[in-house]
């Protein structure tokens, strides 16, 4: 029974999600069209296409205008064909259908490593050195956060814990500032770490993978440093406090009353009621993390999402702009997702409303 | 006259705030028999938890002073160390049930497990075994034995304080302070509470001490009224004394206030400000507000007066 | 309660916030940085800024490129600053001109000399000499010599101005690349290994350290270039000005346009207060806006805002910011907009609604409502004056992040394209290799900047945080 109840909270949160997509990607196509783009990245991806089916041996015996008058009757069949000579309310509907199909049309100026034009290949190649960094960073600072603010939540009003309450306001600079920083210090002037990229040349060359995962890891040192660096005395000092106000709810105190060992309090009584608010902080450090990565990667180099961006705001590659939001949308719809599962596996609240 | 079961003596409790010293229990001394259930009154802020968390050992991180004597059938309570405290006396001898016991369940976990909990830290038993006592605690308490597998926030305020008395009650205590049992309640569901309090005493042979501000209400329940002022005990006395012909100026104060049915009378209001507990005044704490004080009461504190059979008062007026 | 219905004072937070040190550093950061943003108005007019800003290589020719701060030499090497001479200014330190005609001859014979001391341990960054010239039958013929503090003359280059105003850049002509060269071999005996640059040769200590660009060191001492040349006609005049590039610059340097970092540093700084501020301010305020509507109203009102917190907290607020500032090229106040737009229905609203929840159930709010209150009074005299001291600690605490978005647009490409600011130098100095280069300077200040700015605001929210929640000052 808990398990159907459990498959109808999750197919509830999906459609939700679902539909927030889906509006974040229709208001997408609408800003961006407002100038004509998505018709223009549309219509020259058919160009190309149109194109490249007039290339084979069999049209050369056709003189050059002849066959480009052919192309262009092709050219406006396949767009009537697709229903893009119709007004833009029935239009922005097929944007919007090849948008949540990841059908985005063809790179004005990029490309992918692999030598493709399309602009899914683009980012879809480049999502997963993204998701890996950024979800590192936020991992980590989940684990060291909670870890340090525990120890000082046991240990409050020392001088460690005032340290951090005095630190804590430092954590307004964001990490990619504080990268800029390490940067300085640790590539120009002590040359012990990169300044940036996923990996180098010297070592892709060697074919070795242990090596290679090496050097990822070493790459990886500064950018997850700076976010660290960026969070950890607001994070240490506000699950401190968290814990701190938590430690002093009525149920606490009436379980110290009980008699239940302090390690059990711990757990029980302090983590565990305070597990559904952390969760939502770990959810909203996750999308943080994911359009900080933008600024991180320029500052870094890293070759994920955020380069592409910074390379197609500066070729002005709409097309790899207007799919670089879209991939967004489903990022962070994604992520909301799963954590949303999560709190529903953690919060009695959820498994008793969907469970009986 | 019945066995004693619980002495205090000169208890002190001090707070360390910022602003000084909170002297929120300061001398209290009380008996309480067996079988007995004493009604602690006086305004919010005078000290009563306070009182009842000194008398159970939950202190907070900033005390300045605990000192005195409580002694459970002669042994002297104060002298054990947390450790031995927490085995022996806790909820094996005294048990609370603690003020907004709304707030006193887990959220995350189930009303069963929290109501057998005290069993499995202090009974030692198996799970199983501990699940049955806890069924039973339950049922004496009006929960049905279905809602052991559920959480808190599935169940009204009058059931959640009905399974606080239940996981008070599971380890058989001999005595159960309960702080404000009913102050959230309505007045329905607080009447539910009083009968089922009444009940249990008779059944099991339980000694209160019965924290309220609700003057009111303590005469349901109460053989001996003690009335707290400014982290004192001003007036002890039996009920139906106390209620006839309360001595103190304060708990005649606090008598007019409640209103009642027989009377026309309108409901009077103390005048002036609930006293500092850091700067208290001097001599008599009640001076500043009390309407037959006069000089000597600003320059020394009163000593108790005992007006005859236990009826206990700490008040000037009863020097001459 | 009490928390929430103390009375505030403007005056009484003012002297609370005193006695914290959190508090005292907030505001003793943020009354210098209104100080410099009013300073900058002042000395600096916006339009003047612009055209400074603007104004490409004719405003700032006579600048050095990436220039290091002037005080960057009390901390090590003594860096030579810019020096110039002029021969329009004739009879000042070190500039002598003659002009002498040639009796019935037409002509007139130049001599211009331009002579300095020269006490710095590093070369110059670049030399140029600028002509201006008057003739009107044939170009005049011009023979440079630099003399050296060793007596060394060089004849470094014959030169015919072909216009009336014309720059010779020493540092990369290839004739006097040559000669140079020629003078390098005759000191050494030699091929040297590494070939000395033009303004390292004119300078360097004539021994073995010639070898090399690594080894040179400068040479101290007088230095003189001499002009030396023949005028044709009758009121034909030739006048020159030597500029000899220093290392540093002024009280912040300049970056690699010639421009001087302290007009974008001080006008950086009304910027990012005006930028933060009103940002903050309006999505605070609209968003205790939203929250009251949401919290006084409750039912269909309230659901229908919160699912749309909900959906908003899942939009690509990045990616959408980024797609609509490329694709039409927005000012900073448009910007503003769309940041402002695309952040009403944030976080804040839920913490906000929970408070009005809270206060709704107020005995006082009851009873407005039972003695007929209308709504909007309640909400406008009861409600909102109740919320809003403890929103200012929070609205106060994000103006950085508004601070540094903006600095991240900016380094993304996306910032004003006119406006000077803080985010423009860093994104500059990350595009000129700063880091690589070794010119943190660049990159440091307008970097210390932001975190002035960023540490006063978040100081003085904290500070205000304990104050309006006396419940954090427990824990
Ligand atoms: N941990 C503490 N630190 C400092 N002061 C405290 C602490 N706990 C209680 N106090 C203060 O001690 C005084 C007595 O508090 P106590 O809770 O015992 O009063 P009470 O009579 O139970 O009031 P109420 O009827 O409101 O429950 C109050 O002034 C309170 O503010
Ligand atoms: S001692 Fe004096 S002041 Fe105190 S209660 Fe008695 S009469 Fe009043
Ligand atoms: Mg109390």
């Amino acid at each position: 029974m808990a398990v159907k109840g459990f498959a109808k909270f999750v197919a509830k949160r999906v459609l939700t999600i679902f539909l927030v997509i889906v509006i974040a990607l229709y208001v997408t196509i609408f800003i961006a069209n407002m100038g004509g783009v998505v018709d223009e990245i549309v219509k020259s991806t058919i160009k190309m296409e149109v194109a490249m089916r007039f290339r084979g041996p069999e049209w050369q015996r056709y003189d050059p205008e002849e066959r480009e008058k052919l192309m262009l009757q092709e050219y406006e069949l396949e767009l009537a064909r697709r229903g893009l000579n119709q007004p833009f309310l029935i239009r922005s509907v097929i944007y919007l259908w090849n948008a949540l199909t990841l059908d985005l049309g063809r790179a004005e100026y990029l490309t992918s490593d692999t030598g493709s034009r399309y602009v899914r290949n683009i980012i879809l190649e480049r999502l997963p050195t993204t998701v890996m960094l950024f979800t590192t960073a936020t991992v980590l600072n989940f684990l060291i956060n909670m870890a340090v603010g525990l120890y000082l939540s046991r240990h409050h009003g020392s001088k460690l814990d005032k340290f951090f309450i005095g630190m804590a306001p430092t954590s307004v600079i964001p990490g990619w500032f504080y990268g800029i920083f390490l940067i300085l210090i640790f590539a120009s002037q002590l040359h012990i770490l990169p300044y940036g990229g996923l990996v180098d040349v010297e070592i892709v060359k060697t074919r070795d993978p242990f090596l290679y995962a090496m050097d990822v890891l070493k790459h990886m040192i500064l950018p997850l440093s700076s976010w660290i660096i960026s969070a950890f005395f607001l994070g240490c000092y506000s699950n401190r406090t968290f814990f701190l106000i938590f430690s002093t709810e009525d149920y606490v105190e009436a379980a110290r009353a009980k008699g239940v060992p302090p390690r059990q309090i711990e757990t029980k009584y302090i983590l565990r009621p305070s597990l559904p608010p952390i969760i939502t902080g770990f959810a909203l450090g996750l999308i943080n993390s994911w359009s900080g990565a933008i600024i991180t990667e320029r500052v870094f180099n890293w070759p994920g999402l955020g380069t592409v961006t910074y390379a197609a705001i500066n070729l002005f590659d709409s097309a790899v702009l207007i799919g670089v939001t879209v991939i967004y949308a489903y990022l962070l719809g994604a992520t909301v997702l799963i954590l949303d599962i999560l709190y529903g596996l953690i919060d009695p609240r959820i498994k008793v409303q969907y469970g009986r | 006259m019945t066995d004693t079961i619980l002495q205090s003596r000169n208890l002190k409790l001090y707070y360390a705030t910022r602003k000084g010293v909170v002297k929120a229990v300061n001398n209290v001394s009380f008996d309480l028999q067996k079988g007995e259930s004493l009604a602690l009154v006086g305004e919010s802020g005078c000290g009563k938890s306070s009182l009842a968390k000194a008398i159970i050992r939950l202190l907070p991180r900033n005390i300045a002073t605990y000192t005195g004597e409580v002694l459970l059938e002669g042994q002297d309570i104060m002298k054990l160390s947390d450790t031995q405290f927490r085995r022996q006396i806790r909820w094996k001898r005294i048990s609370m049930v603690f003020q907004g016991a709304m707030n006193s369940l887990n959220p995350v976990l189930k009303i069963g497990y929290q109501v057998a909990e005290p069993l499995l830290i202090h009974e030692e038993l198996d799970k199983k075994e501990a699940k049955k006592r806890a069924v039973e605690a339950l049922r004496i308490v009006g929960i049905h034995e279905s809602f052991v597998e559920r959480y808190p926030f599935e169940l009204s305020g009058g059931m959640k304080q009905r399974t606080v008395i239940a996981m008070a009650l599971v380890t058989n205590p001999d005595i159960l302070i309960l702080d404000e049992p009913t102050s959230a309640l309505d007045v329905i569901t607080q009447a539910n509470i009083m009968n089922l309090l009444k009940k249990l005493k008779k059944e099991m042979q339980l000694s209160y001490i019965f924290i309220t501000h609700d003057i009111g209400l303590s005469s349901e329940l109460a053989d001996k009224v003690a009335v707290m002022y400014a982290g004192e005990i001003q007036e002890v006395a039996d009920a139906d004394t106390f209620y006839a012909k309360p001595a103190h100026p304060y708990s005649q104060k606090l008598m007019a206030s409640v209103p009642t049915l027989r009377t026309e009378k309108k409901p009077e209001f103390i005048p002036g400000a609930p006293p500092s507990l850091v700067n208290p005044p001097s001599g008599c704490k009640f001076h500043p507000r009390c309407p037959s004080a006069f000089d000597r009461c600003s320059k020394e504190n009163p000593p108790v007066f005992d007006l005859g059979s236990g009826h206990l008062v700490k008040c000037w007026w009863y020097a001459k | 309660m009490e928390n929430a219905a103390a009375e505030y004072s403007i005056k009484g937070i003012l002297k609370q916030l005193l006695t914290y040190k959190s508090g005292v550093f907030g505001i003793s950061l943020l009354v210098l940085l209104i100080l410099i943003s009013v300073y900058t108005m002042i000395t600096i007019p916006y339009s003047t800024a612009i055209e400074l800003w603007r104004g490409g290589e004719n405003v700032w020719i006579e600048n050095p490129r990436n220039a290091q701060p002037t005080w960057i030499r009390y901390l090590g090497k003594n860096l030579p600053e810019t020096i110039k001479r002029d021969s329009t200014q004739a009879g000042r330190v070190g500039t002598i001109k003659v002009l002498t005609p040639i009796p019935e001859r037409n002509m007139k014979l130049l001599h211009i000399s331009f002579s300095f001391d020269y006490e710095y341990d590093d070369f110059p960054s670049e030399i140029n000499i600028f002509f201006t010239s008057k003739y009107n039958t044939s170009a005049p013929l011009l023979r440079i010599y630099w003399i050296k503090p060793s007596g060394t003359k060089i004849n470094l280059m014959t030169y015919i101005p072909r216009s009336q105003e014309e720059r010779l850049s020493l540092s990369i002509n290839p004739t006097v690349s040559n000669r140079l060269y020629a003078y390098t071999v005759n000191v050494l005996g030699g091929e040297p290994q590494v070939p000395l640059l033009v303004e390292q040769a004119m300078f360097a200590m004539e021994d073995e350290t010639m070898n090399s660009t690594l080894t040179a060191t400068p040479m101290k001492g007088k230095y003189e270039l001499i002009i030396e040349g023949t005028l044709y006609g009758e009121d034909s005049d030739v006048d020159a000005k030597l500029i000899v590039y220093g290392k540093v610059y002024g009280l912040a340097g300049t970056d690699h346009l010639r421009r001087d970092l302290t007009v974008a540093l001080l006008w950086g700084t009304p910027i990012a207060l005006s930028f933060g501020l009103t940002a903050s301010l309006t999505i605070s305020l609209l968003q205790l806006l939203i929250a009251t509507i949401s919290g006084y109203y409750g039912g269909k009102v309230d659901s229908a805002i919160q699912r749309l917190t909900e959906g908003y907290m899942i939009l690509p607020f990045l990616p959408f910011l980024i797609l609509i500032a490329t694709f039409y090229r927005l000012d900073i106040w448009i910007l503003l907009l769309v940041i402002i737009v695309l952040s009403v229905f944030g976080g804040g609203v839920k913490s906000t609604r929970a408070l009005v929840m809270q206060i709704k159930e107020y005995p006082y709010i009851e009873a407005a409502k039972a003695y007929g209150a209308s709504s909007k009074r309640i909400i406008l005299l009861y409600i909102i004056p109740k919320i809003l001291p403890p929103i200012v600690p929070g609205l106060i605490g994000s103006v950085p992040g508004y601070v540094f978005l903006e600095a991240a647009l900016s380094l993304l490409g996306l910032g004003d394209p006119y406006l000077p600011s803080w985010g423009k130098i860093i994104e500059d100095s990350y595009a000129g290799g700063a880091l690589y280069k070794g010119h943190y300077y660049w990159v440091l200040e307008p970097a210390s900047m932001l975190i002035l700015t960023a540490l006063a605001f978040s100081f003085l929210g904290f500070a205000l945080d304990k104050i309006v929640n006396p419940k954090l000052r427990e824990v």
